[in-house]
């Protein structure tokens, strides 16, 4: 990424790079359960998320930053969540949508759910609510909003490459320490 | 056809039937492992009968008693419904398959497999229909404990003023 | 087909003088090719998975692979008590969960012999028919979603918003409502519902032209549907498919005409049926169906007494006695039915569900194969089903 990933960058440079990136998160939809339902109802025009930026028509996750996980997770789908993680570019976030994906809800006892998105892959907010309404879907994302504004890129890949997400696979880890 | 008069026909017609019950004008009846697909071909067959709609087959886990497995089965023109029954052991249960009788069967035995463990033998693709390769177990069985809660027992309903604070 | 390919190459080109001959119906030799669809994939379906073997864009074979979304519900049922299945139960099929928590309640009301009060029959009735209108309508947009059409998407979600407000105010939640109990429903409805309900059911019927205006006259709606995708009566009967599905085969069965329970048999409708079980009448059904539960709607409107809502005081620990039932219900997406075995304790011994997905999706490996692969996409899209159904 160059010089923005290793440099403390001036306040308005910092200001505007973040403004840019904040107000135009397109989303991959990762919808699964009950929760997808109030999630494309956030979509559409009573609620519309879209006028916040969020759009999502992203075509497939190397065209998105944003990934909302909602609904329940289970051990026959984490792999696929954690491949669609992995092929969303960096800087990216993560929103966990409703109980199931913040922790397994009111499944907890069940034999084949994941208890929590957060085992999988790395959330930034979680939003919760059985299924959540539409609101705090909202409230969610101006929260992200306002964290990413107030981010620094710097620390963001730091704290990425003290703790890498390994690529795994048939090639093996990847070393994502040389940008 | 009401309960009781499809129960006697059923019994003159195949042979096949141990024991029926009525309940809530519901009606089931009991068969053996070696007349299942007799009856079953039977019920679908018959034009007093003419079980053409595959409503469902699963089975119960009686503990001691070993498995029940039950088929459900309506039908469209006579608008009667039936349960079949069966009894399977504990130990290496095997039923022979109903898809050929009915193709819905397919996916409800295979099911029942997963669940249960218990075999249909002729089933044309018997492999795991829900649960990841690795899974071990039949989770339907009384004796697969759920482990959350074996690990940390669910606290109980509690009244809202026993919380504190 | 034999084809002469020389006229077509241009003189002077690097093609000059080169002679291609192509002769028979085989015109290349191809190898099948497997393609995997989902189980993330951009359309409303969920998690759905479908491996497809393809010769060029002709199916040879559709196998689903499902339990992507399979949670243990029938297992989680035994440990849970009467009270607590009726909130585990309505969300394995999320867009009707008042009708899931319905055939629950009417098991156990069966088995125990209770008898519920007449006004809350005639609530029941109502607000099953406005979960049927709610399911129906995420499927009239999702549909045209698969097509390309964009615009019904947003209609039925701004009917949906507007019914899910009217739901709200009398059972709190707006999609999984937990508004029924054993013995009859959970509190009476709110001052001004049956006003609020009235003025909506017309509003809502006045829009329903807009569908029919956007989808079932458009040419192109109808080049993508009509004639694809076929299903004969017999086979959808050999392999439990209920509902819609069965419906727009020729088969008039639906379990609020053939046995009725609660005040249904008070109620006078029709079954709307189809003629030839293609894409166009599946959906075409669909659509008649909501007219058809508007017009309940305004009937219970009219008949619905006044009285209490619950048979007396209802103990906490609710033991029905020892024994077996199996009670069937009209879901949206057809037959949802659940045989419950007793031994008298305050939990299920086995609570089977017998889900109408499941059984609408255990049909494609035999309606898919001979299609083309877009044609796959109206298929799928015409065939309803919820993922959480068809996995529980």
């Amino acid at each position: 990424m160059g010089v923005v990933d290793k440099v403390d960058l001036p306040q308005p440079v910092k200001f505007i790079l973040n403004w840019g990136r904040r107000y135009s998160l397109w989303v991959m939809n990762f919808g699964l359960a009950c929760c997808a339902i109030e999630l494309i109802a956030a979509s559409t025009s009573r609620h519309d998320f879209i006028r916040l930026g969020v759009i999502p028509v992203a075509h497939g996750p190397r065209q998105a930053d944003l990934l909302v996980v909602a609904g329940t997770l289970t051990d026959k789908m984490a792999p696929a969540l954690k491949r669609v993680y992995e092929q969303m570019p960096e800087p990216k976030y993560c929103i966990s949508f409703g109980s199931c994906s913040n922790c397994g809800g009111p499944f907890w006892d069940s034999y084949s759910v994941t208890k929590g998105v957060d085992q999988i892959v790395p959330v930034d907010m979680y939003v919760p609510g059985c299924p959540p309404r539409p609101e705090a879907l909202l409230e969610g994302i101006l929260l992200l909003q306002a964290r990413i504004g107030k981010e620094s890129l710097k620390d963001y890949y730091a704290k990425r490459d003290a703790d890498p997400i390994v690529v795994g696979g048939p090639l093996g880890p990847v070393d994502l320490s040389n940008r | 056809m009401k309960a009781a008069e499809l129960s006697q026909h059923l019994k003159e017609a195949t042979g096949a039937i141990e024991r029926d019950e009525v309940l809530n004008e519901q009606l089931s009846v009991w068969t053996t492992s070696e007349k299942w697909v007799e009856v079953a071909t039977h019920l679908r067959d018959c034009g007093k009968c003419m079980f053409d709609y595959f409503t469902f087959l699963s089975a119960v886990d009686f503990e001691d008693e070993g498995f029940e497995i039950v088929l459900h089965v309506y039908s469209i023109r006579r608008q009667h419904h039936i349960n079949v029954k069966l009894t399977a052991p504990r130990e290496n249960p095997s039923v022979p398959t109903l898809s050929g009788v009915w193709r819905g069967a397919n996916w409800h035995e295979r099911e029942t497999w997963e669940m249960f463990g218990i075999n249909f033998e002729g089933h044309p693709h018997l492999v795991k229909l829900y649960l990841t390769e690795a899974f071990e177990g039949n989770p339907l069985r009384k004796d697969f404990l759920l482990m959350t809660r074996e690990a940390k027992e669910w606290p109980g309903e509690q009244e809202p003023k026993e919380h504190a604070g | 087909m034999a084809v002469d390919v020389k006229s077509g190459i241009l003189p002077g080109g690097p093609g000059e003088g080169v002679e291609v001959l192509v002769s028979g119906s085989a015109d290349l030799a191809t190898e099948e090719m497997l393609l995997n669809i989902g189980p993330q994939h951009p359309s409303t379906h969920g998690v759905l998975r479908l491996v497809i073997a393809l010769d060029g864009e002709m199916i040879h074979s559709a196998e689903p692979v499902v339990g992507y979304m399979h949670r243990g519900f029938e297992k989680m049922a035994e440990v849970r008590d009467y009270r607590q299945i009726i909130a585990l139960v309505n969300r394995h099929d999320w867009l009707s969960a008042f009708c899931n928590e319905l055939g629950v309640v009417l098991a156990v009301e069966k088995l125990m012999g209770l008898d519920v009060p007449l006004r809350a029959q005639w609530i029941r009735v109502m607000m099953a028919e406005w979960n049927r209108i709610l399911n129906h309508l995420m499927f009239l947009g999702s549909f045209g979603l698969e097509l390309g059409a964009m615009t019904p998407m947003f209609y039925a979600f701004r009917e949906r918003e507007d019914i899910q407000e009217l739901m709200e105010a009398a059972t709190g939640a707006r999609l999984h409502f937990t508004y029924n109990r054993i013995g009859g429903l959970k509190e009476d409805l709110p001052r001004g519902f049956m006003q609020h309900s009235a003025a909506l059911v017309k509003k809502i019927r006045h829009r329903m032209d807009d569908y029919a205006g956007l989808l079932l006259g458009n040419e192109i709606f109808k080049q993508r549907t009509v004639g694809i995708g076929k299903l004969p009566g017999s086979v959808a009967k050999e392999f439990g498919c209920s509902g819609p599905i069965l419906q727009a085969s020729g088969i008039a069965e639906d379990s609020r005409k053939t046995e009725p329970y609660l005040t249904y048999d008070q109620c006078e409708f029709e079954v709307p049926i189809g003629v030839q079980g293609d894409s166009f009448d599946r959906f075409n059904v669909l659509f008649q169906r909501v007219h058809q539960s508007l017009s309940i709607i305004e009937q219970v409107h009219d008949k619905m007494p006044a009285g209490p809502i619950m048979p007396g005081k209802m103990p906490k620990n609710i033991k029905p006695p020892e024994g077996w039932i199996y009670a069937r219900t009209e879901n949206p997406l057809g037959e949802c039915g659940y045989y419950l075995v007793s031994k008298g304790g305050k939990e299920p011994w086995r609570l089977k569900m017998r889900t109408p997905s499941f059984s609408n999706v255990s049909m494609l490996p035999a309606l898919l194969p001979g299609n083309l692969l877009p044609d796959l996409i109206a298929i799928l899209g015409s065939v309803f089903f919820v993922v959480g159904d068809v996995d529980r």
